[in-house]
């Protein structure tokens, strides 16, 4: 019984680690900008196929085929910036509206990645073999160690970004008000600018990380982008911790389900979650309610 | 009898000209085009059509985003379909049962959820298409999973089954054309106009007496109508139901097109025409239509940003050029009171007290905004509420109004207690309602903003406003004329049809006088009403106040403009950091040490 629940625990950690990433750069991108992004899932699909077609079918060492993929996530995610995001904010668009529009995007790169690399679910090997180690009796694969080893640096480094650089400071102070931030002449663009980035980097970091342990393939991100979305919500989507929080509660639910449950209703649960936190606390279990 | 009727029908064959239209095309499709794959295209374009007809009113004009009406088109799917294999129901009746259910579904999300701010009720949406879609795929026991519901019986007409595609195409489009002939009635009149203002002035909407809870869930209970149905027809055409009809791609493809589309059904059913056919047309290519769909969202976003219809048409929004009939003048009996609720209705003769404040206190986290504030104001004065700025002149409106409840104290308005109750509860009572910053209805005409202020005058719902039979248009006359009046009494006659963001500030404040007399309330709250005008205007301001005063309505006005408080008031309540310093004359108000002590100590303090 415990080696089971150690191992539940296991892949709980180890997908609530994609879902922390996901949510992540939802958060941030929301914070600054408002905008719920729902790209970020097909930036994390692009960092997956990258890596197979660098990796895989490219031949080319990890090492410079993750920072590779990393990159062109990152690409991904400004050009959805200066392409859609930027121009229709400043024209007056909703942001709400914004939100639907990355929609559309998502859907011409998941378009694009179906044509480059085909319907089928691509494999990516493990990044260090795939023996499991033992631990209390709970098998776990060594890519495991990768996904959570990697989220705990991004998050330290976010950590440390938002208390020592000046522009995270900011980020902090002004929180979600654009407007104010605007008005006391902080340099928006340069705050999308890093958003972006940053979404693109954890996005792109959770598809290539995870891109081992399932098959990737063009139709992955709109999976992502709601596990993301409901562990922004559930947390806060306002509010990095909340994402984290969120992403581990999400993790927990659909690992347990599916142990003790049925894996058929793993999916289920973890919306229904999401429906009961709307419902009791719209801004999520660590978001500050608005007032308004 | 002809000579009259002949201009009547012009007119509406002028106006409606989109309709007939439609139902010619409809008619002469199968006729013309006999190709069984053209037909089969046409068959779930119509389909398409009638999903995406409460979609625009819900997302385009009320501004709810939804990503999961793939839920009730499932559920009517499922539920037809269910009923009719397992339980071998009359198709028909199933499809009755069906709707209904789904009505039922979505009014118990719709009640809880529309609650929430925009951006979270679209979350929401997107985990209840999520949920139908998992318990579509997983509750294999109900619903077949993955393999889906074979066998579904078609629909029968007497004695004939419908299986031809051209019957079944006709039988879709009389859906169609019922669909857009009720989305684009409500569009034009009175729910459409209240839609649009919840869209994009909650606050002011409200206060106009808009329910918007009761408003918006009604309109998500319409749009899931619409797409239950078409799940229903889907049912029985292809006779085959599986989850994948009713992915997430779906609610995308209708969002989609919604915002492609425009405030206008005839923008979306254009837009449906072009992606629909396209992805049907290459069929070879269907994986390619979502990525398809999203170019031309990024493309039409950036060309048309009100929607294709306000590209082809003059504007998205129901929009009436001036017809003779609107600008026939209204003769104006200033003897007939423009305030609608009589007192001698509702009030015993001897009651002179219209609003009464006892004890008010209210505060925002640990600053008392008000404390222990008593007023009353009796009816066919003029009080004007004074004091520095922050001293609470406005909370105490917002007080009175509905948008806040206060800690302690009472509120009583034509003798009832109406503490507790809300803005759209204090506007059906005969409150108006002026703001401080301009808060109209932006992308509608002047005419339209001031419309919307005649609300409550009509009664008609969804259903009979989408029928436009009778009551509505009548209704919508009467509104329209109160309208009219009260743009004639403030001059702005002319400018009724332009669009309201096109006029300049003090005309825009006068607007929204306008749109508050038209409510016809038996009191008119105006928060500082002459902020921003210049002497000209102030003068032409305070006329008007007093005219207003004429027809019976008392007004409580806060401002800054000591002449103007002074010289329109009866009574002046001067307010400092929440506390009712003086109530009296302006005479008396004006000789009060205390006032002197709270206006001149602040300005000598501020010369130092």
């Amino acid at each position: 019984m415990v080696e089971y629940i150690l191992q539940f625990l296991a892949s709980a950690i180890t997908e609530g680690s994609i879902y922390v990433l996901i949510g992540l750069g939802l958060v941030i991108i929301h914070r600054s900008t408002e905008v719920m992004y729902f790209a970020q899932g097909t930036i994390a699909m692009a960092g997956g196929v990258a890596l197979y077609g660098l990796f895989t079918q490219g031949h080319i060492p990890l090492v410079a085929a993750i920072p590779a993929s990393l990159l062109v996530c990152i690409i991904l995610a400004l050009a959805s910036q200066w392409i859609v995001v930027l121009p229709l904010l400043e024209r007056g668009v909703t942001p709400l509206s914004v939100s639907m529009i990355t929609i559309g995007f998502a859907t011409i790169l998941d378009m694009v990645a179906m044509i480059l690399f085909g319907k089928d679910p691509l494999a990516v090997p493990s990044f260090s073999g795939d023996e499991p180690a033992k631990i209390f009796g709970a098998s776990i694969v060594p890519q495991d160690f990768w996904i959570v080893g990697l989220t705990i640096l991004v998050l330290f480094l976010t950590l440390v970004f938002f208390k020592k650089t000046w522009i995270g400071k900011a980020m902090t102070g002004l929180g979600d008000n654009a407007l104010l931030a605007k008005a006391s002449g902080f340099p928006v663009r340069r705050l999308f600018t890093f958003s972006f980035v940053f979404a693109g980097l954890v996005g792109g970091l959770a598809g290539i990380v995870s891109a081992p342990i399932s098959y990737t393939g063009y139709w992955v991100g709109t999976r992502l982008v709601i596990k993301g979305f409901v562990a922004a919500a559930v947390g806060g989507i306002n509010n990095p911790v909340g994402a984290l929080l969120g992403g581990l509660i999400i993790g927990f639910f659909e690992s347990f389900t599916a142990g003790f449950i049925s894996s058929r209703l793993k999916d289920l649960i973890t919306i229904l979650l999401l429906l009961l936190v709307l419902r009791l606390r719209p801004q999520g279990l660590m978001g500050e309610k608005q007032i308004g | 009898m002809t000579s009259v009727k002949a201009p009547v029908i012009a007119s509406w064959m002028r106006r409606r000209w989109q309709i007939l239209v439609l139902i010619l095309l409809i008619l002469c499709f199968p006729v013309l085009i006999k190709s069984y794959f053209v037909t089969r295209v046409g068959i779930v374009l119509a389909l398409f059509a009638i999903n995406v007809t409460g979609i625009t009113l819900l997302t385009r004009y009320a501004g709810v985003i939804t990503l999961g009406h793939s839920a009730f088109f499932a559920l009517g799917a499922y539920v037809s379909a269910i009923l009719t294999v397992k339980l071998g129901w009359n198709p028909w009746l199933s499809m009755g049962v069906a709707a209904a259910v789904t009505i039922a579904f979505a009014y118990l999300f719709a009640v809880p959820f529309l609650r929430l701010r925009r951006a979270y009720l679209a979350m929401a949406t997107l985990g209840l298409g999520e949920v139908v879609f998992l318990l579509a795929k997983d509750l294999t026991e109900i619903t077949g999973g993955v393999s889906g519901i074979p066998g579904i019986p078609h629909l029968r007409l007497g004695r004939v089954t419908l299986t031809e595609d051209w019957q079944l195409f006709y039988l879709f489009g009389c859906f169609v054309i019922f669909f857009v002939f009720v989305t684009e009635n409500i569009g034009r009149t009175r729910l459409g106009r209240a839609y649009h203002a919840i869209r994009t002035n909650e606050t002011a909407a409200k206060a106009m007496g808009i329910d918007v809870q009761r408003e918006l869930s009604r309109l998500f209970c319409f749009s899931a109508l619409a797409s239950a149905l078409a799940g229903s027809l889907l049912a029985h055409f292809i006779t085959f139901i599986s989850p994948e009809s009713f992915t997430i791609d779906f609610s995308f493809t209708l969002l989609i097109i919604a915002i492609i589309g425009g405030a206008n059904i005839w923008g979306t059913l254009a837009t449906a025409v072009v992606l629909i056919g396209f992805s049907e047309v290459f069929r070879g290519l269907q994986d390619l239509s979502m990525g398809f769909y999203g170019l031309l969202l990024i493309v039409a976003l950036f060309v048309f940003p009100e929607g294709l219809a306000a590209a082809l048409f003059a504007r998205g929004y129901a929009h009436r050029k001036t017809s003779a009939n609107d600008l026939v003048p209204f003769i104006l009996d200033p003897s007939t009171p423009m305030n609608g609720h009589t007192r001698v209705q509702c009030l015993p003769s001897r009651e002179k007290k219209i609003l009464g404040l006892s004890n008010i206190s209210k505060n925002f986290g640990g600053t008392e905004a008000l404390s222990n504030v008593s007023v009353s104001v009796d009816y066919d004065q003029i009080v004007g509420i004074i004091g520095p700025n922050g001293a609470g002149k406005t909370t105490l409106l917002n007080v009175v109004n509905g948008f806040l409840t206060p800690r302690e104290g009472k509120v009583i308005f034509q003798n009832r207690e109406v503490t507790n109750l809300s803005p759209h509860e204090m506007a059906r009572l005969g409150l108006g309602r002026t703001f401080q910053l301009i808060n109209l209805f932006k992308g509608m005409t002047v005419i339209e903003n001031v419309m919307v202020g005649g609300h409550l005058k009509g009664r008609s719902g969804i259903l009979m406003g989408g029928l436009n039979l009778g009551r509505p248009r009548q209704e919508e006359t009467v509104i329209r004329q109160a309208a009219m009046r009260s743009l004639e009494f403030l001059g702005l006659v002319d400018r009724a049809y332009d669009v309201v963001e096109s006029l300049p500030f003090g005309e825009q404040k006068l607007v929204e006088l306008a749109r508050a007399l038209s409510m016809e309330p038996a009191l008119l709250l105006l928060d500082e009403p002459a902020a921003g005008l210049n002497s000209a205007e102030t003068e032409r301001l305070s006329g008007i106040l007093r005219r207003v005063r004429e027809r019976g309505i008392t007004i409580v006005l806060v401002e800054h403009n000591m002449p103007l408080v002074m010289t329109v008031s009866d009574f002046v309540l001067v307010l400092d950091f929440g506390r009712a310093i003086a109530f009296g004359t302006p005479e008396e108000v004006s000789t009060n040490n205390e006032v002197i002590r709270a206006y001149l100590g602040q300005e000598v303090q501020g010369a130092s």
